[in-house]
């Protein structure tokens, strides 16, 4: 393997859970969070070599995901590769898997851009890193942030 | 957190915890596997967007000789043939001039909202093309159809007829379905942009 696959393979491999998490909240089975997840590492890698540091790789990550997960339609690709996962998040039943659940129903109901920040507030980054990523100022995310909380408030109350 | 400062309400609260679980749980997981690795490093999955992208180009330029003939066997009106070949092509070649256009954006790569801007912005232009290349095509094959008519004989063959005027309604009703749909789609894109 070159070096440049080691070091891609290497990132893709610390940061995998944040990927999955961003596809699972923007999927409706596992399927579709497998379909989305190949296709971010695609477009990762497509951008990977001309990858400057300008910023973190973390917020890279973060926008590739979050823009294939958003901009991408709904198709099925020729051949979709398989996960390693022993879980199923939409249907586990024990008692993690039910908060899981719970959380994802909350979040899934929010729209895309909503959904896109309460999951980076949830991974605690900072209002700057969120506007950075989304290209709003640290002003506007608060004002989001706070919408959202009253929208979740209300999705409560109507529960 | 400081940097991290949203007044928490129960709701809040209680997300954190379970996104603590859900992380714990996820990270349990192997996910990436090395078959992954490779087969995105050969980016052998793009096949698919060729065929989306040129797939309808090789279709209708594979079907211009056919359309010729057709035209020649059944007396109709060659431009009829030439039209609909432009109405196919103009197309695909369209898109791919806008998907250059679009390129950065494509890439992923830019802020969130700009990106998300860009590509319906793309969606959006794509599906006024298709609504135009519709219309045009029903126009044109109306009018092919009308110029064509006298020339047949329905004594001739009126099974023939029969098939012309079932085909051509069939047509027309297929893309009278794409338009509705399209209009569809794109009035939830315009909802979408304007939330």
């Amino acid at each position: 393997m070159e070096e440049k696959e080691k070091e891609f393979a290497q990132i893709v491999r610390e940061h995998k859970r944040r990927i999955y998490t961003v596809c699972y909240m923007f999927s409706k089975d596992a399927d579709e969070v497998a379909d989305l997840f190949q296709e971010i590492l695609i477009n990762m890698w497509k951008g990977f070599s001309s990858f400057r540091s300008e910023s973190s790789i973390s917020t890279w990550i973060w926008r590739i995901s979050l823009n294939t997960c958003i901009n991408t339609g709904k198709r099925r690709k020729l051949e979709t590769i398989p996960l390693d996962v022993n879980i199923n998040p939409y249907e586990d039943v024990d008692e993690e898997g039910l908060q899981v659940r719970q959380l994802y129903d909350r979040i899934n109901r929010l729209g895309l851009i909503d959904r896109s920040i309460i999951l980076m507030w949830l991974e605690n980054l900072s209002y700057e890193e969120i506007g950075e990523i989304l290209g709003i100022s640290v002003k506007n995310v608060s004002v989001k942030l706070v919408r959202i909380r009253e929208k979740l408030r209300q999705m409560s109350k109507s529960n | 957190m400081e940097d991290n400062r949203l007044e928490m309400n129960c709701e809040l609260e209680e997300m954190r915890q379970q996104f603590a679980i859900m992380k714990e749980r996820f990270d349990r997981q192997e996910i990436v596997t090395d078959r992954l690795l490779r087969e995105t490093q050969k980016k052998r999955i793009n096949v698919f967007d060729w065929l989306n992208l040129y797939g309808p180009m090789a279709v209708i330029v594979m079907m211009t000789p056919l359309l010729f003939l057709c035209c020649q066997h059944y007396g109709l009106p060659v431009w009829v043939a030439v039209m609909a070949f432009l109405m196919g092509v103009l197309p695909v070649i369209w898109q791919y001039c806008e998907r250059l256009k679009y390129r950065e954006a494509f890439r992923f790569e830019g802020d969130v909202l700009q990106i998300a801007g860009c590509v319906r912005n793309f969606r959006r232009r794509s599906l006024k093309m298709t609504i135009v290349t519709g219309l045009v095509s029903v126009l044109v094959l109306s009018v092919g159809y009308a110029a064509w008519l006298p020339n047949v004989q329905l004594t001739d063959d009126p099974f023939r007829w029969i098939l012309f005027i079932l085909l051509f309604l069939g047509v027309i009703a297929a893309v009278v379905a794409v338009e509705i749909k399209s209009l569809r789609i794109l009035d939830s894109i315009v909802k979408d942009l304007e939330q």
